[in-house]
Order: structure tokens, then C-alpha cells, then sequence
């Protein structure tokens, strides 16, 4: 299997601060990987950085290959013609990701009609309707027809979560970056949608990244972890080996952590 | 956007409804009497229909001038004059402020920084200092100078003021989302940015046209407005400036008309403000 995301030495400063320093993994076709660390370690930078699309102030060095198209250093135009066909990210922050003027339908239905485009199917309004709503129905919104018609601040923060989820997945992205895409949400939400994007990623056999702070989230959903710490990489490798042997002390705190948050969720 | 979802919450804002209605209908009165004009009007505004400085009577409701011209006629023409110019000098620094102000908020960093500081020596001039620049610039006055000199003179603001909100817009998440989701710069402008900083603009807009009725009519009054036959209020003032004693309703009453006017806009201006934002819409 060929890789479809090659990080090397990806290096992330602004004026001066180095934020994440000489970052490399790789994730084949196919596969889920998940990057873990505490907040602020530099994981949504990395997302970010692997989309082009960090902000004007901060400058990233290294590599990073998504097929055969290199990012860093890559003109705007030429990378616009790769998002959303090779790469889509799901946004940590469910309220902010949407565009509080825009109806949900429209949202979900400019990158529809952006993939019919690219795939040379019409795209008229009846089509991407059904798209939109059959969309809708995969990531469980209730009353799509309804929906379709509301604003982002009309609805439930795990259902705007669902629209994100819906307009990255609207893409047919071939690999999806998700950014903490359950950390806003509660309990039961999450576990909702994690069941959710588990099996969108599956359906269409897509690669994914999942960035997460939280260790039995992503333990449930892909197989090899890299663990980041102050912007370093500071463990790799298959979730079971990470999980179960972590050879660094960061890593077996955070284990320590999540562990003692499982005993006290099962003690409830 | 978390202002505007702030805002949407807040319970103190059943006033918009009356303060929007009352800017409307005086805005709305003389919009209607602009429009009267071009059909009919109570007498010719140049003719000398009376004797000179007459007091209000059936015939002449607000008297005449010291020609013997119609003074309600000069007013309601003078309207229309308003109108024109309020509408078509917003439009055009509209036009000129939204573009450069788009361009700047997406310009990279030399050419911002270039385009902020000539906007910002724009801005220090008074609009009606660089009103009169440009109409002396120009060759012959007419009512479309004062639309051009006025609309340049303010595009300056507004170019200001729309780089500010792109710039302020960029930064939204879901601006980086819908990039990420291949959203083209075309495509970014006219389904994300214009609408999210329209309801501010729309606002400006409104507050501007006010400014801009005050100015053609300072314009006017210093002789640099557009000729005869258009009776600017500003013109009017300035005629029955030598007759304010004997004969004050000609000096009053274009004053009392560009007030309720430029009160209305700002009315309008502030009603605006909860309607153009679907946020707060249904507040009501
Ligand atoms: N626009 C920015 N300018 C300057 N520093 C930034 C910027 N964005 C992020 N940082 C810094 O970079 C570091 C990493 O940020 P990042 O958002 O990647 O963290 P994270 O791992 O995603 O954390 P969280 O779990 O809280 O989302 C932080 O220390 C943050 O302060
Ligand atoms: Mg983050």
C-alpha cells in the first residue's frame, strides 16, 4: 500500500516561537491514525499545516505530501484543487465551523455541487437537493427536509456537528482529517458520533486522521497512534502497543490518566 | 461570529421595531415627494408665480422667496435634488470602497499595508474638503458633480471599514472550513464574506447617506452645488439668508426638511441593523 499523507520533519513557527518541531509520520491508503497529546501540544497546527491553511503569520518547513502533491510552499491555487478531493477536515469547534448566515442546506450543498462538478455530473438544484438530504440521513439529522432550511444557530451543537461531518464527507475526500470533532460535545453525543464517522470512513473508504486529546476516544476508532508533546513527537506506533507498553513516560501518563477516568466512569 | 450571536440573545432590543418604522416613513415621505415631482409639482419652481416674500396662504402654503417663486415647490424639488444625490454618492463610494476594501483585506501583506495608510490620509480630510477638491477639479458643475465629488469623498471610509470587517471575517473557522472544503476566493467573497459584512455595511450605507445630504447641501450653500434649475436646500438657505429677518419661514423651512431627512436615515440606519442580520431576526 502506497502512503497517501507523508509528514517529514514538519516544522510549524511564528515570529518566535517554534510551535511544533520536526513532526513525521505517515499514514498508508486506507488507514486511521490518530494524534494524541494534551491541549495546546500542536495538533490542530498540524492539521492545519497539512491542508495549507495556516494562518498568514505562521510559516511551516519540512514536508508534507498528500499523494503526490507537496503542500508546504505550494501556491493557494494550486492546493485549492486538491482540498476537498483529496483532503477534508471536521473543525474542533462544531458552532464556529459554520457560516452563522448561511442555511444548513446551502452548506452542505456548495461542496456537493462541488464534487458533481469535478465527477462530470450535473449539477442542478433537484440533484444536489437529494444529495443533500440523502447526506443528512447518513450522519442521523432529524427531519432533513426541515433542516435544510435552518440556520447553525437553530440547531443543537452535535447536530451542527453533523452538518460539519456531512459537508467534509460531501467531499468524498479520500483522506479526512477530523480535529477533535467530539470534545464539544457530551457524552452520549460523542459516543454517537464517533459510531458515526466510524462508519462513514468505512462506507467510503476513507483514510483518517484523528486528532483527539482523549485516549479511549481515539483507542476506539483507529489503529496507530502518534503521541505529541510541546510540538514533538514523543511516542509512535500501533494503538496496542502504545496502550499497552507505552515506553515514554508522557505517553504512560496519559494512560495513567485515561485509565483512572475509565475505572471512574465504570464505577457510576 | 460571536458578537453577532451575543447581540441575538440580548432581550433589550424590542425598540428597533418603532425606531426602523418611524426612519422609514420619513425617509419614505420624501422619497415619495422626489418621485412627485418629476410629475407635478404645485407651480414651475423657477416661475414667478407671486409677489415677492409673500406669507403662507392657501395659494403659496409656505410663501414665496424674494422673487415671488413658490416656496413649497423649491422644497419639494429640492427632494428630489437630495434624493439623487444621497442615493447616487452612496452607490458610487459604495461601489469604489467596497472594491478597494475587498482587495486590501485580501492583499497580501505590502500591498495592505500600502492601501491602509493612503485610505487612512484619505480619511483625515473632511468629506467635504475633498468634496470640494474634486468639484473644482471638474470642468463644469452640475448635479453629477456633487454625486461624484461626494461619493468619492466618502469611498475612502468605506473602503476602511470593508477591510476591517474581510479582515475580521478571514478569521472566522468556518472561513478555514470552507476553504479546506476546496471553496474557491470567487466563491469565498460572494457566499461567505459579502454577506456576513453586508449587515454592517448596510448600516454605514444608511448613516452615510445622511452625511452625504448634509454635505451637497454645505456644498450648495458655498455656491459649489449643482446649478440652477435645481433648488438644493442647500441653495435655498443660502438665498434666504439675506431675508431671515423679515421673512424666516424661507430659511427655516429647507432646514426643517433636511432634518427629517437626515434624522430618518439615522433612524433607518439603526433599524437596519436588526433586520439585515438573520441572527436576530427572529427576535420579533
Ligand atoms: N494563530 C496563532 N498564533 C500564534 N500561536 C498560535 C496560533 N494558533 C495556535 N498557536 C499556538 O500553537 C500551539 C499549538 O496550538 P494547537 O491549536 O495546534 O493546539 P492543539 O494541540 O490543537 O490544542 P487543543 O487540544 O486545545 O485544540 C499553542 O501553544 C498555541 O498557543
Ligand atoms: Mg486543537
Amino acid at each position: 500500500m502506497s502512503d497517501l499523507l507523508t509528514v517529514v520533519d514538519l516544522s510549524i513557527r511564528t515570529a518566535e516561537k517554534e510551535l511544533v518541531k520536526n513532526v513525521s509520520f505517515s499514514l498508508p491508503e486506507g488507514a486511521r491514525m490518530g494524534l494524541i497529546g494534551e491541549s495546546g501540544s500542536g495538533k490542530s497546527l498540524t492539521a492545519l499545516a497539512a491542508t495549507g491553511l495556516l494562518p498568514p503569520a505562521i510559516t511551516a518547513s519540512g514536508s508534507v505530501i498528500i499523494g503526490a502533491q507537496e503542500i508546504i510552499g505550494t501556491p493557494d491555487q494550486a492546493l485549492n484543487r486538491m482540498r476537498g478531493s483529496d483532503v477534508a477536515v471536521v473543525f474542533q469547534e462544531p458552532l464556529t465551523a459554520l457560516d452563522p448566515l448561511m442555511k444548513i442546506g446551502d452548506q452542505i450543498g456548495w461542496p456537493v455541487r462541488r464534487r458533481f462538478r469535478r465527477e462530470g455530473q450535473t449539477t442542478n438544484r433537484e440533484a444536489v437537493r437529494n444529495e443533500v438530504l440523502s447526506l443528512m440521513e447518513q450522519v442521523r439529522l432529524p427531519e432533513p427536509k426541515l433542516m435544510l432550511n435552518r440556520y447553525p444557530h437553530e440547531i443543537s451543537g452535535g447536530q451542527r456537528q453533523r452538518v460539519a461531518i456531512a459537508m467534509a464527507v460531501a467531499c468524498r475526500p479520500k483522506l479526512l482529517i477530523a480535529d477533535e470533532p467530539t470534545t464539544a460535545l457530551d457524552v452520549t453525543t460523542q459516543a454517537e458520533v464517533l459510531k458515526l464517522l466510524d462508519g462513514l470512513v468505512r462506507d467510503y473508504g476513507m483514510s483518517l486522521l484523528f486528532i483527539s486529546h482523549d485516549l479511549p476516544v481515539v483507542a476506539s476508532i483507529v489503529d496507530d497512534v502518534t503521541v505529541l508533546r510541546l510540538g514533538e513527537v514523543v511516542e509512535q506506533g500501533t494503538t496496542r502497543q502504545v496502550f499497552e507498553a507505552p515506553s515514554n513516560p508522557y505517553s504512560q501518563g496519559l494512560m495513567e490518566a485515561a485509565r483512572t477516568f475509565d475505572s471512574y466512569l465504570q464505577d457510576i | 461570529m460571536t458578537d453577532a450571536t451575543d447581540v441575538a440573545h440580548n432581550p433589550e432590543r424590542p425598540k428597533g421595531s418603532w425606531v426602523f418604522r418611524c426612519g422609514l416613513l420619513l425617509v419614505g415621505a420624501h422619497l415619495f415627494i422626489a418621485v412627485l415631482t418629476l410629475f407635478w409639482t404645485p407651480y414651475d419652481p423657477l416661475d414667478l408665480v407671486g409677489l415677492r416674500l409673500e406669507k403662507p396662504s392657501l395659494a403659496h402654503w409656505l410663501g414665496t422667496d424674494r422673487l415671488g417663486r413658490d416656496t413649497l415647490t423649491q422644497i419639494m424639488v429640492g427632494s428630489r435634488i437630495a434624493m439623487i444625490v444621497g442615493i447616487g454618492s452612496v452607490a458610487l463610494g459604495a461601489f469604489i470602497g467596497v472594491t478597494i476594501g475587498l482587495l486590501a483585506g485580501f492583499a497580501t501583506r505590502v500591498w495592505d499595508d500600502v492601501l491602509a495608510a493612503v485610505l487612512d490620509i484619505l480619511i483625515a480630510f473632511p468629506v467635504l474638503l475633498l468634496a470640494m477638491l474634486v468639484v473644482a477639479a471638474s470642468p463644469q458643475p452640475s448635479l453629477w458633480t456633487a454625486v461624484l465629488a461626494l461619493g468619492i469623498a466618502m469611498s475612502a471610509i468605506v473602503a476602511r471599514l470593508t477591510r476591517i470587517l474581510v479582515k475580521r471575517v478571514l478569521q472566522n473557522d468556518y472561513i478555514t472550513a470552507s476553504r479546506c472544503a476546496g471553496t474557491g476566493w470567487v466563491r469565498l467573497v460572494w457566499l461567505h464574506v459579502l454577506p456576513n459584512i453586508w449587515p454592517f455595511l448596510a448600516v454605514n450605507f444608511a448613516l452615510q447617506f445622511g452625511m452625504a445630504i448634509i454635505a451637497e447641501a454645505s456644498l450648495s450653500y458655498l455656491g459649489l452645488g449643482a446649478p440652477l434649475p435645481n433648488t438644493s436646500w442647500g441653495r435655498l438657505l443660502q438665498e434666504a439668508q439675506g431675508t431671515v429677518y423679515t421673512s424666516p419661514l424661507g430659511a427655516i423651512a429647507p432646514g426643517v426638511a433636511l432634518v427629517l431627512l437626515v434624522i430618518g436615515a439615522n433612524m433607518f440606519a439603526d433599524g437596519l441593523r436588526d433586520i439585515a442580520d438573520p441572527t436576530r431576526r427572529n427576535e420579533r
